[in-house]
């Protein structure tokens, strides 16, 4: 099938046992690739009480039909599996070069199962594919492996590696892959870690075929100068996803001091100017793309050099940590990558910890003599490497996810543990945005912003409104957003350029020479959001409603500063939206998917799964 | 003294579709912005020359022209 390499690379890791497959033509006209293939694999090949961290979960690492090709921001794959952070779904999307490189090795999904004995990476060139020893670089540092393998193999191969983070099982290790793009999210590093695997090395030679090349390339050209010539193009290219800092500050949405508020007093020095013009040194981009949000900098203070932050970074690990130098952001951003931390996880794990012991429930040799209080730079540095290497009692237990401390420490901090399903929340607070607090939610990974950016739509309509349109809104950029994922490409040319969403269902057809529309992508997008929710009603025992409770500090605590300051969304006023989101999707009052809404979707095979 | 402001994208429906406005100066871009009847809790940028960002504290002066990006997304 044009757009797709019909291949699939299996690699058995406790065997040894290396093999391709074709795949499936009718699962890429249903699920189309990237997360949308890997959410079919997880269900078809991932028995239900699986342990995530075993040898019968796998690890799917797929490219979408777009990824590799003209077509602008064609940089982004999916890594899929049963998180170790959460217990149910989990994908993870990352940019960068990887995912071209699998596509002309002629790869449309690779598979990780089962668990090697000892450390190995995997080496693929094009169709030479092999386990190779990895026990000397077991405990180094994601950039330093990366650097080595270079140097090994070669520039021409594509290195994505796990650091000691993943090695040592923390729940939320993320994939680090061209000195600093990450798959971050879920945890999809430690099970990669799990399976003892390092690294993957990737070089490929071949091409992607295209039923229209003429037709294909001129589409793509047309996108690529709507994307150039955008108002917005050289402040977003000059500033990355950094530019909404200032905006989510002054509108009370900078999560700071674990989310206690959501303005920083002193966020005009983490703002995107002084950012900028203090340690950026260039632009980078992923493969393909005309707007490179990418930021390499230097920090003289640390005397580092890393890819970012970006903004989720920067809330994350400054703000709601109370961090006002970006040099300290950006050695703790550095700390995260080299290490293997998801730095949005990570930041959540120490800002609530943070919280814990200025309210004196946790005390400094708890924390291993760190001093936590928020604003302590080197008592953060020193906790992402406990974290990271599991070290000391708080360390190891962080490493285990904000969820699992709260319920271990008790005495009240379940209230100020800030996730959703069991993973931190990304970096905008909701104390007042009822239709982001809906979106983080209903998230199928957990409280992740990349499903539904949907804050400004709560700006725009009345930030406390509870309405059924919010609910739709949030419905419709989560079938939105995820499609990119599914696609193989980078959502920022819409929503930060505004390139049209004209663009795609014309471009797949002149890809794969079936005729495809807008809606049918949508519905394809529907019918993975239903499939993952079935994955967590399979996967999860007792999984429903209740898992789509908010944080706490959400929906019981008034912002306590700034200006959302004594805001909060009522309780019931969250379940009355999930009422409201329900309805609309064809779920039942517990949040599963109604046989009829199975069945509309082609997921009828479905019906009636549940956790055993 | 006047400063202009220009709307881009979907702000341009605060302005009645007007690709740009004159606005007095004196003020901040959160006064002016005020004055040329736009919520600026939209506008995720604001650039003044060569694309400058600046926050909404931030005083033009007379004769500057400042465009206003919409939010559209997040990281």
């Amino acid at each position: 099938m044009n757009g797709y390499t019909g291949r699939i690379l299996r690699v058995n890791l406790s065997d040894g046992t290396i093999t391709t497959e074709r795949t499936p033509r009718e699962v890429m006209r249903d699920y189309l690739g990237g997360r949308g293939l890997g959410a079919y694999l997880l269900w078809t090949e991932v028995p239900a009480g699986a342990d995530p961290l075993g040898p019968e979960n796998k690890l799917f690492i797929s490219p979408g039909p777009l990824s590799g090709t003209l077509f602008p921001g064609a940089g982004k794959m999916d890594f899929t599996t049963r998180s170790p952070l959460t217990g149910g779904y989990a994908d993870a999307s990352m940019g960068g070069m990887l995912t071209a490189e699998i596509k002309y090795a002629g790869y449309d999904s690779i598979i990780l199962e089962g668990v090697s004995d000892e450390p190995v990476y995997l080496y693929i060139d094009d169709d030479t594919v092999e386990l190779r020893d990895a026990s000397e670089y077991w405990g180094m540092g994601s950039f330093a492996l990366e650097e080595r393998l270079k140097d090994e193999l070669g520039e021409a191969f594509q290195i994505a590696t796990i650091g000691p983070a993943g090695e040592n099982l923390v729940k939320y290790a993320c994939i680090n892959h061209d000195f600093g793009r990450q798959a971050g999210r879920g945890g999809v590093g430690t099970v990669m870690g799990a399976k003892n695997v390092k690294a993957i090395a990737v070089r490929g030679t071949g091409g992607i075929p295209i039923a229209d090349v003429d037709t294909f390339t001129r589409l793509s050209r047309e996108a690529y100068r709507e994307c150039k010539e955008a108002d917005g193009f050289k402040a977003w290219t000059r500033y990355g996803t950094m530019i909404v800092t200032s905006w989510c500050d002054k509108n009370g949405a900078l999560p700071t001091r674990n989310f206690q508020s959501g303005s920083f007093e002193d966020a005009a020095d983490i703002y995107a100017p002084v950012f900028r013009h203090s340690i950026v040194v260039t632009d980078k981009g992923c493969f393909g793309c005309p707007s490179p949000c990418g930021k390499y900098s230097h920090s003289k203070k640390h005397d580092i050099y890393v890819e970012g932050p970006e903004y989720e970074t920067n809330g994350m690990l400054g703000s709601d940590v109370g961090l006002s130098d970006i040099e300290d952001i950006a050695k703790a951003n550095q700390l995260c990558d080299e290490l293997g931390l998801d730095t949005i996880s990570a930041g959540g794990c120490i800002a609530w910890a943070m919280e814990c012991y200025e309210k004196g429930i946790l005390d400094q040799e708890q924390a291993d003599g760190l001093d936590l209080r928020f604003g302590n730079a080197e008592a953060t540095f020193g906790l992402i490497e406990r974290i990271a290497k599991r070290q000391g009692w708080l360390g190891n237990l962080l490493a285990e996810g904000v969820k699992h401390a709260a319920a271990e420490v008790g005495q009240g901090s379940e209230k100020w543990a800030v996730h959703v399903k069991g993973m931190e929340q990304s970096a905008y607070d909701t104390h007042s945005a009822t239709s982001m607090l809906l979106a983080y939610m209903t998230a199928d990974v957990g409280a992740h912003h990349n499903r539904a950016w949907a804050i400004t739509y709560d700006i725009a309509e009345g930030r406390d409104e509870v309405s059924p349109k919010k609910a739709a809104k949030v419905i419709e950029l989560q079938h939105i957003r995820p499609l990119m994922d599914v696609l193989g490409c980078c959502r920022l040319q819409w929503v930060e350029l505004d390139m049209s969403l004209d663009h795609y269902a014309p471009v797949m057809k002149a890809l794969t020479g079936v005729e495809i529309s807008w809606e049918d992508l949508l519905q394809i997008s529907e019918r993975v959001w239903n499939l993952t929710r079935m994955i967590w009603v399979r996967d999860v025992e007792g999984f429903g409603r209740e898992w789509d409770a908010p944080a706490p500090r959400f929906v019981e605590e008034p912002a306590a500063s700034g200006p959302t300051e004594g805001q909060f969304t009522p309780a019931e006023a969250a379940q009355q939206m999930l009422d409201y989101y329900y309805d609309q999707r064809g779920w039942d009052e517990n949040g599963i998917p109604t046989p009829e809404t199975l069945e509309r979707l082609g997921l009828a095979d479905l019906v009636g799964a549940h956790s055993s | 003294m006047s400063v202009t402001v220009v709307p881009v994208g979907g702000l341009k429906g605060y302005v009645g579709g007007r690709d740009q406005v004159e606005v007095n100066s004196g003020g901040t871009i959160q006064e002016l912005l005020e004055q040329a009847g736009i919520d600026a809790a939209l506008v995720a940028a604001v650039l003044r020359e060569d694309d400058e960002l600046v926050t909404v504290d931030y005083r033009p002066r007379a004769g500057e022209t400042l465009k206003l990006i919409a939010v559209m997304g997040g990281g």
